[in-house]
């Protein structure tokens, strides 16, 4: 299903007519990986798509208001933080306001969170004295794709995109440009449909009962 | 949902909407070194070298040689070659004199030993430089400048020529030049008269004047005759009815076969043709309607006029007489440029090729430039193109119009041509490349070859067009895509545009020496023969019906054959402009047909 950037720019120079192959195209190879790049980036921003997020525990240093573990692979961006939870709470902690002055939380329960510049924690928790763990999830945003790294990402979106944006570039007939535009943001708008067809939990709790312990009355 | 690309409302476009293309078909031009090239069609090619306009139109490789005999036994380097009666006589710079029939072989005619069985135990020739030949009456004579000429029946028995009835060769002269004509025997380039034409008995190439009666030969001197220049006699030439009589800057045409009342055969040179002349005997050749010859400024050329009759002269190398004079004007002595230039008129393909060694000294010499001549009026092809890479002494052409090089090293190569297809390859049979078919820097390779077939040396090719503004000079464009249209076999060449005048490559700081890759101090190497270029796009093709990196038994490896030239898909392209160069250039054993080459672009702004 997913294919290299290598294998999704031979997609393209082939959509659009033009000659295939490694190293062929020595003027519009780099370019439309590049293109491939960039309509992924844009899209990965887009919706919170299953395949990059994930949920964590981790345990806050208590003195930092960061988590123990190093990020760095983790988590690249403060942005790709979706909600944080203390532990065993359905309550998300909410983000720092602007205007609002962390010094003034206290105490060891976590309240809020905020942007940390230092890449192998991203983000830390006020007050800084709140201890125990967190539980989280986020998304992890690929590295920017060698020619052979493996796109997990819808392919038929990117090469249309990226086959739109070259055509665009080059002043070919405008409709043969329009009509690549058009599937293109087609697609990508049925991708995110997509993501809304599985049913959704209406409240924090668990949405079908799993199991239940009988007391017998005294 | 909100566009993701909403540009196309809103971004500043500068440019068509559409592309657009140019295809240039069109090389009738030939080679033009004289024109600039920001103001030249592309129709002319400003680089054309080891590349012809062919009769198809298209630009191909030129024919290779091959080896066709070997004549080191006798000789090391070969002086004049010429066909005679199913044969190619070969004279050596040792003044013997071999015959090679079809099959190569080589079979001695003239030797001191073979001198010495003749009436009067003479002694063969001595050392030679020049030779010249005619055929009269069916037979050759052979003429050297310092010896007696010699005549070779059509049984190839040569002997000295001698008036038949005196039975003596004591009044025959002896001259650098011999040309047969409206029967007589004409010879001149006597060092002695320098300016003296020699002209035998009527019908007879061995009588001359003060040879018994009956004889009508007579000698003219003609030094008087030549109003500007040398009045050196250079060469002999005819045309239709008349001999020419070349100078170093001055043509007499004259007029034989007119006698007074006693009897006496009375020349006429009653017309001067100056401002052009003839370098050398060997560079004047005769092909029907037009003398061509070659003098220091280039090739003139004489024809008749359509009305008058009378012969006018014309500058068929106007487009190419920088290079020629740049090339002849290397060559400083007499000697170099009397013995050294030759021509050989290929009919196969109505070319004229003028030879022009690179070194008066012959041991410094490590080519012999060819500057070819294309004409076919009824086709209207008139072009020059720019052999290269060649080493010869002498050519010729035989019955059946192939044509034949001898080379210094003893060897006799044949020119390829459409009926004895030879690989585009030079030197086929006798040298050979690397393994990995790099071959020295004089392009030649080493022998002797292991495999026949396997032999040959690559033929260096390039073309470059004018610089090109796509009919809006002032305007930006925006190159998108190429295309090419290739006929031929697989030949990788490679494809490279510059832009905007950066040609060459201005940080270039020389050649590094050979043997230790070092510089001089200031970090500079030796001035480049030809300048190390800066093309802003280059990309490596390959010609004829070959496969591509994408082909399926290559799949996405990059081992494939190359990128097939001639396929209808897209080839990006992509550089801004305003003016743009189009050079293919590339080594060879095999043929390459470029038929026209399409680029495709867009129009922007006048603010590059």
């Amino acid at each position: 299903m997913a294919q290299t950037l290598s294998e999704l720019t031979s997609r393209v120079l082939s959509r659009i007519s033009m000659v295939t192959g490694t190293d062929t195209q020595l003027y519009a190879e780099d370019r439309v990986a590049e293109m491939i790049q960039h309509k992924f980036d844009v899209l990965f921003d887009e919706a919170w798509w299953p395949q990059f997020l994930f949920w964590r525990q981790d345990t806050l240093d208590g003195t930092l208001g960061v988590v123990t573990v190093d990020l760095t692979n983790i988590l690249k961006r403060f942005d790709d933080v979706r909600f944080i939870y203390p532990a065993n709470s359905n309550s998300v902690i909410p983000g720092l306001s602007a205007a609002q002055n962390p010094y003034n939380l206290s105490g060891t329960t976590p309240i809020a969170f905020g942007e940390l510049n230092d890449p192998t924690k991203v983000f830390n928790i006020w007050p800084h004295s709140a201890i125990g763990s967190i539980e989280w999830t986020g998304r992890t945003k690929p590295d920017k794709f060698n020619p052979a790294d493996v796109i997990n990402f819808d392919e038929q979106v990117l090469v249309l995109g990226a086959a739109f944006d070259y055509l665009e570039d080059d002043g070919t007939n405008i409709n043969a440009t329009q009509k690549f535009q058009v599937l293109f943001e087609s697609r990508a708008e049925q991708l995110k449909n997509n993501m809304s067809n599985a049913p959704t939990a209406l409240n924090p709790t668990a949405s079908t009962q799993n199991s239940f312990t009988f007391v017998g009355l005294p | 949902m909100a566009r993701i690309f909403p540009i196309i409302e809103t971004k500043r476009i500068n440019r068509s909407n559409l592309l657009l293309d140019v295809t240039i078909r069109d090389f009738s031009g030939g080679w033009n070194v004289v024109d600039n090239d920001l103001n030249l069609t592309t129709k002319f090619s400003k680089v054309l070298r080891n590349m012809q306009r062919g009769i198809d139109g298209s630009i191909s490789i030129r024919y290779g040689t091959e080896l066709f005999a070997d004549c080191t036994d006798y000789f090391t380097k070969i002086i004049n070659i010429v066909y005679y009666n199913g044969r190619l006589v070969v004279v050596g710079s040792n003044g013997k004199i071999v015959t090679v029939d079809a099959s190569g072989k080589v079979a001695e005619v003239w030797t001191d030993e073979w001198a010495g069985n003749l009436n009067g135990n003479p002694t063969g020739w001595s050392e030679t430089v020049f030779v010249s030949f005619a055929i009269f009456n069916g037979d050759l004579i052979i003429v050297n400048g310092i010896n007696k000429p010699l005549i070779m029946k059509s049984t190839f028995m040569v002997e000295y020529l001698k008036d038949l009835f005196d039975k003596t060769n004591v009044n025959t002269p002896i001259c650098k030049y011999v040309k047969a004509f409206d029967r007589y025997l004409l010879m001149a380039g006597d060092p002695l008269n320098p300016d003296r034409l020699y002209i035998s008995n009527t019908d007879t190439s061995g009588t001359w004047l003060n040879d018994s009666a009956p004889n009508n030969a007579v000698n003219i001197d003609l030094g008087s005759r030549v109003p500007f220049g040398d009045h050196s006699i250079k060469g002999l030439g005819r045309f239709r009815d008349k001999i020419i009589i070349a100078f170093g800057q001055v043509l007499l045409p004259g007029t034989l076969g007119i006698f007074d009342a006693n009897g006496n055969h009375t020349p006429t040179f009653d017309d001067v043709i100056e401002a052009n002349g003839s370098i050398s005997h060997r560079a004047i050749q005769n092909i029907g309607e037009d003398l061509l010859l070659a003098d220091p400024s280039g090739v003139p050329s004489v024809r008749r006029a359509l009305f008058t009759g009378t012969l006018k002269p014309e500058r068929l190398s106007q487009l190419v007489d920088p290079a020629i004079q740049l090339s002849i004007g290397k060559l400083k002595t007499i000697g170099a440029l009397e013995d050294r230039t030759f021509s050989v008129y290929n009919k196969k393909i109505g070319m004229y090729m003028l030879f022009v060694p690179n070194n008066d000294d012959e041991a410094s010499t490590i080519e012999t430039r060819c500057f070819a001549y294309e004409s076919n009026r009824q086709l209207k092809i008139e072009a020059w193109s720019d052999y290269r890479d060649w080493k010869f002494t002498c050519g010729c052409r035989t019955a059946l119009d192939h044509v034949f090089f001898g080379n210094a090293d003893g060897l006799i190569f044949r020119l390829g041509d459409e009926d004895h297809v030879t690989k585009r390859a030079d030197y086929v049979g006798d040298q050979e490349t690397w393994d990995d078919d790099t071959t020295f820097g004089d392009q030649t390779g080493f022998n002797p070859v292991a495999d026949f077939s396997d032999s040959g040396i690559p033929i260096r090719f390039a073309w470059e067009l004018p610089w090109v503004d796509n009919g809006k000079r002032f305007n930006t464009k925006g190159s998108r895509y190429i295309g090419l249209d290739v006929s031929g076999e697989l030949v990788h060449f490679t494809l490279k545009m510059f832009v905007d005048n950066i040609y060459e490559d201005m940080n270039d700081l020389g050649e590094k020496w050979l043997e230790d890759d070092q510089s001089f101090d200031d970090l500079t190497g030796f001035e480049r023969e030809e300048p190390l270029l800066a093309p802003r796009l280059e990309t490596e093709f390959v010609g004829g019906h070959s496969s591509g990196y994408g082909n399926v038994g290559y799949g996405s490896q990059g081992f494939g054959s190359g990128r097939p030239a001639q396929d209808e898909l897209l080839y990006a392209w992509t550089a801004s402009y305003k003016i743009n160069k189009m050079r293919i250039e590339g080594e060879t054993l095999k043929n390459l047909n470029i038929i026209s080459l399409t680029h495709v672009y867009t129009l922007g702004s006048i603010r590059r």
